[in-house]
């Protein structure tokens, strides 16, 4: 630090004790050929110069200024709550994944409630309808084929007997045993 | 000389800070209205155009909201708002290229004017006066206009906004005997520009 200006400074702000004042007037004078009372006065006028400038300054549209301002950050709040998708974005995705996940398996709870409480009591009762119901779909072009449905009770099942097909897939092809002009399954 | 922001201003500038940090733009809006002429008023003086100063208000205080965050409540806002301020104006200057005038234009030492009114309506300053005080305002401008972006920083945090060393230095962000050391060059350059206006103030 320049010892010289922290002195200058504490002179012209008057806040040397009156010793030294005169010891640092003197060197002014001495050293720098400056005279004291001018000096200050000019450096007095200039500060008063500049304070009675910048007095004149006023904001253009203050009003506006304020408006202009919050109105940009408004915006940019909005943009910036846009511009931070990642999280909300994982966090609804975590959200939706664990609601399905919860809902997925309060459902199998409840179905699985459901089969032991209403269906399976019921298998137990007649275990003879249990793994008997086989659904098949074939399509035939043949407008003469007929369907008979036939019970065999020794087998303890239905068959579905089909006259006028001329051939089945491969499929369901079960066994060549009928399949002579006539296909059963 | 006393410090720019009394006690009981920081006291409800710091609340209005904490309302502003937990998203109270109101609260943002009450500092801006408080402290849009001081900050406008040191970024003209630093930039001479109203248009340019007008905006780098703008972006200061723009800057400000977005740095809410960072306040920690160590220096007082107004402070740290000049701090955001004159870095703005200063980025903007050095972007622009724009470098204090090297000499003392000429034009500007021949300005001035003789009265020619003898008679003036009372309550109203006479046109010499108003040419006068124009002349003055110009003679000021362009005397700034000649310091450093630095130098014009410190002079006019010190001798327009009041602040004491230790709030230049903060704002500034140097030591008080680099203020000291560019507050009298800035004083003396403007002191030899304007010597005659003693006699006028």
């Amino acid at each position: 630090m320049n010892a010289f200006e922290t002195r200058y400074f504490s002179w012209l702000d008057g806040q040397m004790t009156d010793v030294e004042r005169a010891a640092f007037e003197g060197e002014l004078v001495s050293q720098h050929a400056l005279d004291p009372a001018a000096e200050r006065r000019e450096q007095d006028a200039i500060a008063t110069a500049l304070r009675q400038h910048a007095m004149g300054i006023s904001l253009p549209h203050a009003d506006f200024f304020n408006h202009q301002l919050m109105e940009r950050i408004r915006v940019d709040q909005a943009s910036g709550e846009a511009a931070r998708p990642a999280a909300p974005a994982l966090s609804w995705f975590r959200t939706l994944g664990a609601r399905l996940a919860l809902g997925g398996a309060f459902a199998a709870l409840v179905g699985l409630a459901g089969f032991k409480a209403w269906i399976r009591p019921g298998l137990e009762e007649r275990p003879e309808t249990a793994y008997l119901a086989e659904v098949l779909d074939a399509k035939t072009s043949g407008a003469d084929v007929t369907a008979t449905p036939i019970y065999y009770q020794a087998e303890q099942a239905t068959v579905l007997w089909l006259d006028g097909v001329e051939h089945l897939p491969d499929a369901l092809a079960v066994s060549d045993e009928h399949a002579e002009g006539e296909t059963g399954f | 000389m006393p410090s720019a922001t009394p006690a009981g201003a920081e006291t409800d500038d710091l609340d209005l800070v904490r309302r502003a940090q937990s998203g109270d733009s109101r609260a943002f809006d009450e500092l801006v209205t408080k402290y849009r002429t001081r900050v406008y008023a040191m970024i003209y003086q630093m930039v001479r155009n109203e248009q340019d100063a007008w905006d780098l208000a703008q972006d200061s205080f723009f800057k400000a909201w977005k740095s809410l965050d960072k306040f920690r409540f160590q220096s007082s806002f107004f402070t740290w708002l000049y701090r955001i301020a004159t870095n703005v104006s200063i980025d903007w200057l050095r972007k622009k290229q724009i470098r204090p005038e090297s000499e003392f234009d000429e034009t500007i030492g021949n300005l001035d004017i003789e009265p020619t009114a003898d008679i003036t309506p009372k309550g109203e300053p006479s046109p010499e006066r108003q040419m006068e005080r124009g002349e003055l305002r110009e003679r000021i401008d362009a005397a700034i206009a000649k310091l450093s972006p630095d130098h014009r920083q410190v002079i006019l945090l010190k001798e327009i906004d009041g602040l004491q060393y230790h709030e230049i230095a903060d704002v500034v962000g140097c030591s008080i005997g680099t203020v000291m050391s560019r507050l009298f060059y800035a004083r003396k350059k403007l002191q030899s520009m304007l010597r005659d206006l003693h006699e006028r103030v």
